[in-house]
């Protein structure tokens, strides 16, 4: 806003309104301009970063690099298993989403389109538990992991992950779901068709919209997870990238340019899915918020 | 990030699903056939056993666990209120709070900073599209992405002091992150890039479903910009504010755990330490496993406190 004030300044009162509009529309761009550039430096940043050597980026950390070399990248793979951090997460991550995926689906299709005792209470129980954050119950869900044995077993991160996105996921589902016109139920119930037939040959295709951005959410959101797979898999070869990436920060001899391009590759995931289903992640996320 | 958007749609959910409207014939018919079947709840089995025993438990378990002196190996020992009484003489705790608290405090600029975006995106400013584009890359990067970031960019040897330099500020140029005075604002405003995406998504929703004739009448009678804004838009979006201030609010408490763990690691000292990077160090760094389940049992009070306001402001909107 100094922008538009410097300005308007010297012409004063003289100014006319059109003038005092076009400044504040260049001191508005400016300020957007500035943030744009703040969201995408990081990427310019940790690309060039990744790209030459230490040394080099001593020398002029914001400047481009009077060499480039791609052995920061590879020391990334070799030395730093980033590799290995990355193929970890995308087990994990799948796994826990496919089973999301299930599970939400056959829960909102019994809590959308059946009748039976305690159903609402179900459904009021289930978007409750939306309302407090599993962070705040990080030790008890450690305990039962712990207690189950499964403490640096996959298949305990994929039952913490599952359980932390059912709730998100399946009222996610019911709200598209209770849009299915009935009469397609019925036709179908009348042909003989049993619950699970019912599913996968009338609800699943009318859902598909919402199933897309059940998918794309939960991986992102996951993928990006770091408290309960710090927690749950903090062997060294189990780590998933986000545990990766902040304990090699944290390790004496890392080069930065072996740090940045393990970050680049953390990003590759979210920003393919960003690239790729923009309009979908943007609705998902702001779902609901106007209703 | 995950936390902020899984919060985003507990506060934008305006209750429970509410049950098939118009349950008429058909709906009904359908409906009465299952009325007798298991099927409803063998399809809800795999979600409730998951539920009941990760997150309904829990629960219980964190009440439980906080009148206990745990370490993570043995068993929980009963110790009563101790954990109480010695919370409430924690500095360390205390002072996390009062970094949550502060947080809270840059609440108007949560605010206005993605409401003036995403006003300036829906009048489509030139480049609004490449804006949006832009704007929308904090929101899919994760937190410890953000944290390890600007932890290099803000370090001594980092790009920022380089450009300081440059620029013959040299001798502003310091470990930023390592002032005692300056972490946590600088912490704070790093939270606030990091979460704006997510508003401006918000609020241009909001503004998308506008009462464009009100606007257009408001116009009509006289009104010029500001006066449209203040008592036309305002009042219209203001419902959209109040979800991502209770938004906001629950992820001061719960959400930022990566990025400080990332970027500050809590530090210097107990600087940038926030309620849920607390609860974290007591359990998982010094073991005291029962002592931070009283932590997060305070917690739960914050959300249940979080949560009433939510509901009196649903109540107001809907009375």
């Amino acid at each position: 806003m100094t922008a538009v004030a410097e300005r308007a300044r010297p012409g004063g009162v003289a100014l006319s309104a059109r003038v005092g509009r076009t400044a504040k529309l260049v001191g508005v761009w400016l300020i957007f301009a500035t943030l744009a550039l703040s969201t995408l430096y990081p990427l310019v940043f940790l690309a060039l970063t990744a790209l030459r050597s230490n040394a080099d980026y001593a020398s002029n950390p914001a400047g481009f690099p009077s060499a480039w070399t791609l052995q920061q990248v590879a020391h990334a793979f070799s030395q730093a298993s980033m590799g290995r951090y990355a193929v970890n997460s995308l087990i994990v991550v799948s796994v826990a989403v496919a089973a999301l995926v299930v599970i939400s689906c056959l829960a909102a299709y019994a809590l959308t389109l059946f009748e039976f005792p305690l159903r609402r209470t179900i459904l009021v129980v289930v978007v409750a538990m939306m309302a407090l954050p599993p962070t705040v119950l990080m030790i008890p869900i450690f305990k039962v992991v712990l207690d189950l044995g499964l403490l640096n077993k996959r298949i305990g991160l994929v039952l913490v992950y599952t359980s932390l996105n059912l709730p998100v996921s399946v009222y996610l589902l019911t709200s598209y779901m209770r849009s299915i016109p009935l009469e397609l139920l019925s036709a179908a119930r009348i042909d003989g068709a049993g619950p699970l037939r019912m599913l996968w040959s009338v609800v699943i295709p009318l859902v598909r919209p919402g199933l897309l951005t059940l998918v794309t959410l939960n991986f992102l959101w996951l993928w990006n997870e770091l408290l309960f797979s710090v927690l749950i898999l903090p062997d060294q070869n189990m780590r998933t990238i986000m545990v990766g990436i902040s304990m090699t920060q944290g390790e004496f001899q890392t080069q930065i340019g072996v740090l940045a391009a393990g970050l680049l590759l953390s990003m590759i995931p979210p920003l393919l899915i960003f690239a790729l289903f923009q309009r979908d992640l943007a609705r998902g996320l702001a779902a609901g918020a106007v209703k | 990030m995950r936390s902020l958007a899984s919060v985003l749609s507990v506060a934008s959910s305006t209750g429970p699903a509410s049950p098939r409207r118009g349950a008429g014939g058909l709906a009904a018919g359908v409906r009465r056939g299952a009325r007798r079947s298991v099927a409803p709840l063998l399809l809800l089995l795999p979600a409730l056993v998951v539920l009941v025993g990760l997150r309904l438990v829990p629960i219980v378990d964190a009440i439980r666990l906080s009148f206990t002196n745990w370490d993570g190996f043995g068993a929980p020992r009963w110790v009563g209120l101790d954990n109480f009484k010695a919370l409430v003489h924690d500095q360390q705790f205390t002072s996390s709070l009062v970094h949550s608290v502060e947080i809270l405090l840059v609440m108007p600029i949560w605010i206005l900073v993605p409401y003036a975006i995403a006003w300036g995106l829906h009048a489509q400013i030139p480049g609004w599209r490449f804006f949006r584009l832009a704007f929308f890359i904090p929101v899919v990067i994760s937190p410890v992405v953000i944290g390890i970031y600007y932890g290099m960019a803000l370090g001594p040897e980092g790009p920022f002091n380089a450009v300081l330099h440059a620029v013959g500020l040299g001798g502003v140029a310091r470990a930023w992150l390592n002032e005692p005075a300056l972490a946590l604002p600088i912490v704070i405003a790093i939270i606030v890039w990091s979460t704006f995406g997510i508003g401006v998504l918000i609020f241009l929703s909001g503004l998308a479903s506008l009462d464009q004739d009100q606007v257009e009448a408001a116009r009509i009678d006289g009104a010029n910009g500001w006066q449209i804004q203040r008592h036309v838009v305002f009042w219209q979006l203001l419902p959209v504010i109040e979800v991502w201030a209770i938004v906001m609010m629950i992820a001061t408490f719960t959400a930022f755990f990566p990025l400080i763990f990332a970027l500050t690691n809590g530090g210097p000292g107990t600087a940038t330490y926030t309620v849920d990077f607390d609860l974290y160090q007591e359990a998982f760094t010094n073991g005291h496993l029962g002592y931070a389940s009283s932590i997060g049992v305070a917690l739960m009070l914050i959300m249940a406190v979080i949560g009433v306001l939510q509901l009196t402001l649903l109540r107001g909107r809907r009375g």
